[in-house]
């Protein structure tokens, strides 16, 4: 062996206890015949790929907990909180894709170079075992941060593990660690994943390089015996040099990449909501090959193919018995070679390129125009949190129906008329400062950018199709999902104001609805039958009028038909909610809890108060005409004066005392006066609310990518305004708190 | 010839060392910024105070008697909550039920950690010998929870506490353990 060393051998402390210069010369100084190639660098990268792999794991299992309940939420604080989490994850994920691209580019080239054939059969034999090591890594991978993806995506992998004939029920029950996939799946999983096929690949790769080295790199086979060892040189540093370059070149794209791309997290994991499984985009060509094998033949698409694929690539140096590397001289080798990358290669295009989901993931569609002009709002991080947060009561669909039997005061977000009876602000409020008992405040739970998310998120779903599984609506009647409980001017508030007016007269929608009624005229209730009146409700009626049969039972339909009825005087006014004394939101109880401490004036918890004051008041007397957004747009036509509060010029134009005489002493002809009914302070909470719907006091300087950035920058602005306004004001006095 | 294959072979080598050694602080560093999270500065202040834990009503402590108490005390584990509890030592000398100042035995209310400051044992009380005894090393601290013999530096640890409409809130405290000085765990 010949040896080129650059330094004179340390013959000293080191040599004498270790002898390391001999192990330099076995691993770095390894002659290479036809001297270093950059095709021959390709081994050695996905070699480094998957020791980034390791790292990148070992890293991620420091915070990971894998069990049902602690797997979702370990991931989502990986992603969230942990500084670099959301990057080492991210690496995590797309090397795993970057691996498998790697090790078919290593397949592809050693197929070419012929470096299977005698007498490294078996070295390739172990390749392809390591083949399906990585498959395997990546499918037990796949199962761990147990969201929705993932649970389905192992599901349907079980199931088509079983289709093996005779042990494929016994080896999905091997790996599902149970009858059912559950928490011993995920633990199976992590430990195969972690360990056992980490461990077994590094035996398999110490095990393929000790081969590699016994027989030394495959030769070129456009050189001469003689060319090959004229051009031979060491390892070192040529060869390691241009491994080196391409590792380097890998992990600069792969950072750069997942410092771009993040790791996608789905909803957790729920066996009872539908989702369209998909595996991985390494996957898909099986996936979708799967679709041309129907009824008995499916165990063809399951098992025979892949089994058959596997044998044959497995065998194939016994297969392949021609002395020729050269791959000029191997037609049928290289046809298999180019018909199978091709192949596999295509039908992954195409399965991905033809993906037709039946239902988008939690995306919602955008909804008619009606009550907000919005083009697609929802982003699917927010979904993410709402379905974390929100939908366990509010339902995915945001309908909150299956738990209005035991809270039968949930709004409906997909009722059209509850949208339009809140503003933007009142639905932030309401995040921030819960519902108590009912709700929970979300402010020390979510962070004020989320719930600004998640208000805009509850806009849409007005016209709500937002992956909600077609849930079979009640048929009887007295099973609809609202409470009995709530009072008529409540149900009235609701569901009938938006358009009916609080007097019942219906002035606001009738320019878009000719033929709306008018409650007060006595011609009308003649007119009209108790019974025709409930099947109107029901029914709904005409072009515009919306069945209620879903939201109102046959009690509360009752209920309304008196009440409409009692409009006739003429005289009723559906404002009769008092601002509504705000349940303590800081209770004692036993502290089980954190509370904060209780100083003197607790500042969150009165400007709240204000905050949720303001916001009754706002929807109660000024909504209807003035609109949830303050424009007044639905009352124009029927007000031309009506302003705009979030005209810039109006806002700068009109002082506060201005508002306050408005808000107190009525204005023009049209806007009543509200003195008695509000007083001086809630006055100036009210034009604190009013203020806070102005523009942002800077023009954006550019444009917000789309729909759903301009209203959350809007909502931000307007809240910001609100809280600010209210803070400038002098503290109310002692007795308006307690009304 | 052999020569010129050295010098640029010796400028290779040194590049091929130069690459790997790139390479492997590339990874290195967010790797270590990873695992080293616990350390940085911004993790250990924001570790905010413990809030204070309702421990019942004063009257329900019977006057001049070592009581243990459990408190609850919700923590920040990461990505969930977690309920732990701990115990400590409250006393109530006198009938009043006006608070000290948190303190070693001022009379009215006394509130020590049962952490012994040794090496963090829990500490019992012993009522036949009036004295507080560490079971790990033999600690011993007198009635009022001051140091008298065996290993522990300094006396046992005070927590605040405050009186809330006859209720006592005690506040959560950890101390670092074997040193002299009573310094508030941070890291």
């Amino acid at each position: 062996m010949e040896s080129h060393e650059e330094q004179p051998p340390r013959a000293g402390f080191w040599e004498e206890r270790t002898g390391w210069t001999m192990l330099k010369q076995v691993l770095f100084l390894e002659p290479l015949t036809g001297g270093s190639r950059w095709a021959a660098a390709f081994g050695s990268l996905l070699l480094f790929a998957f020791l980034l792999q390791v790292v990148t794991g070992i890293l991620l299992t420091m915070s990971y907990a894998p069990s049902v309940e602690t797997a979702w939420p370990s991931v989502k604080y990986i992603q969230e909180d942990v500084p670099l989490g959301s990057f080492i994850r991210a690496l995590h994920h797309w090397g795993s894709s970057a691996m498998v691209l790697l090790l078919l580019v290593h397949l592809i080239q050693v197929f070419v170079w012929g470096a299977y054939k005698k007498p490294r059969e078996l070295t390739w034999m172990i390749g392809v075992l390591l083949l399906f090591c990585t498959l395997g890594l990546a499918f037990t991978g796949y199962l761990l941060p147990w969201d929705q993806k993932a649970y389905w995506a192992t599901k349907v992998g079980l199931g088509i593990i079983s289709t093996t004939p005779g042990i494929g029920d016994g080896l999905r029950a091997l790996l599902q660690g149970g009858p059912t996939m559950g928490n011993l799946t995920l633990t199976r999983f992590f430990s195969i994943h972690a360990f056992l096929l980490p461990g077994l690949l590094i035996l398999l790769v110490i095990v393929h390089l000790y081969l590699f080295r016994r027989h030394g790199v495959t030769p070129s086979w456009w050189q001469s015996a003689e060319q090959l060892k004229a051009t031979e040189e060491p390892f070192w540093p040529k060869q390691l040099l241009k491994d080196g370059v391409l590792a380097l070149v890998f992990l600069m794209g792969l950072g750069w990449w997942a410092n771009h791309f993040a790791a996608p997290l789905e909803a957790q994991a729920d066996p009872s909501q539908a989702f369209e499984a998909r595996p991985e985009w390494y996957f898909m060509f099986l996936f979708r090959l799967l679709r041309y094998f129907e009824g008995p033949y499916e165990i063809v698409g399951t098992f025979v193919l892949p089994a058959l694929f596997f044998l044959i690539l497995f065998f194939w140096p016994f297969l392949d018995r021609s002395p020729h590397r050269d791959p000029r001289r191997r037609p049928l080798a290289m046809t298999l070679l180019a018909g199978g990358t091709i192949g596999l290669v295509g039908l992954t295009i195409f399965a991905v390129a033809t993906d037709v989901r039946m239902k988008e993931p939690v995306q919602a569609q955008a909804p008619s125009p009606k009550p907000e002009p919005a083009g697609p709002i929802q982003r699917a991080d927010v979904a993410k949190i709402y379905n974390g947060a929100c939908a366990a009561c509010h339902g995915v669909d945001g309908s909150g129906q299956q738990i209005r039997k035991g809270m039968p005061t949930i709004p409906d977000f997909t009722s059209l008329a509850w949208q339009m009876s809140q503003t933007d602000l009142e639905i932030n409020h309401r995040i921030i400062d819960g519902n108590e008992p009912l709700m929970p405040a979300y402010r020390d739970k979510l962070s004020q950018p989320q719930i600004l998310a998640l208000s805009v998120y509850v806009r849409a779903f007005a016209v709500g199709l937002i992956e909600a599984p077609p849930s079979p609506k009640p048929a009887p009647p007295s099973q609809a999902p609202v409470a009995a409980q709530m009072a008529s001017p409540q149900i009235y508030r609701t569901y009938c104001l938006a358009c009916h007016d609080a007097d019942g007269r219906g002035q606001t929608a009738r320019k878009a609805m000719p033929e709306l009624p008018d409650f007060t005229l006595e011609k009308w209730q003649l007119a009209h039958t108790d019974p025709e009146i409930k099947k109107s409700i029901l029914q709904g009626k005409g072009k515009f009028m919306l069945a209620m049969k879903d939201k109102l039972s046959e009690a509360d339909t009752d209920q309304m038909v008196a009440f409409v009825r009692s409009f006739r005087t003429g005289k009723q006014l559906i404002l009769v909610q008092p601002p509504s004394s705000p349940t303590e939101h800081f209770p004692a109880q036993p502290a089980v809890v954190p509370i904060p401490k209780v100083s003197p004036a607790p500042e969150p918890a009165e400007l709240a108060t204000r905050t949720r004051a303001a916001t009754a008041l706002y929807r109660q007397y000024c909504l209807i005409c003035h609109g949830t957004t303050g424009s007044g747009s639905d009352m124009r036509a029927a007000m031309p004066n009506i302003p705009d509060f979030t005209d810039r010029s109006w806002q700068t134009a009109t002082g506060t005392p201005q508002l306050l005489n408005s808000i107190l002493d009525g204005k023009g002809t049209l806007m009543p006066a509200f003195r008695g009914r509000v007083n001086e302070d809630q006055a100036r909470d009210l034009a604190a609310y009013i203020r806070a719907f102005g523009p942002p006091p800077t023009a954006p300087s550019e444009l917000p990518a789309n729909d759903f950035e301009r209203r959350f920058r809007e909502l931000q602005n307007q809240w910001n305004e609100l809280q600010k306004q209210l803070k400038a004001l002098p503290p109310p006095a002692k007795s308006s708190r307690s009304q | 010839m052999r020569n010129a294959k050295i010098s640029r072979r010796g400028y290779l080598s040194f590049l091929a060392d130069v690459l790997i050694a790139v390479i492997a602080i590339l990874v290195a560093i967010p790797a270590l910024g990873y695992v080293l999270t616990p350390l940085r500065r911004s993790s250990r202040t924001k570790s905010k105070e413990t809030p204070f834990s309702d421990a019942g009503l004063l009257a329900d402590y019977p006057a001049g008697q070592w009581r243990l108490v459990t408190l609850e005390i919700v923590q920040e584990d990461g990505w969930r909550k977690t309920r732990v509890r701990h115990s400590v030592w409250v006393r109530r000398l006198e009938a009043s039920p006006v608070a000290s100042a948190p303190g070693e035995g001022a009379g009215g209310i006394t509130v020590l950690s049962a952490i012994c400051p040794h090496l963090g044992c829990p500490v019992n009380w012993h009522p036949d010998q009036s004295q507080f005894i560490c079971p790990c090393h033999g600690g011993v601290f007198s009635s009022d929870g001051r140091h008298s013999s065996g290993p522990p530096p300094r006396n046992m640890d005070p927590l605040e506490f405050e009186i809330r409409e006859g209720r006592l809130w005690i506040r959560w405290e950890d101390f670092k353990i074997g040193v002299a000085e009573r310094i508030p765990v941070t890291v």
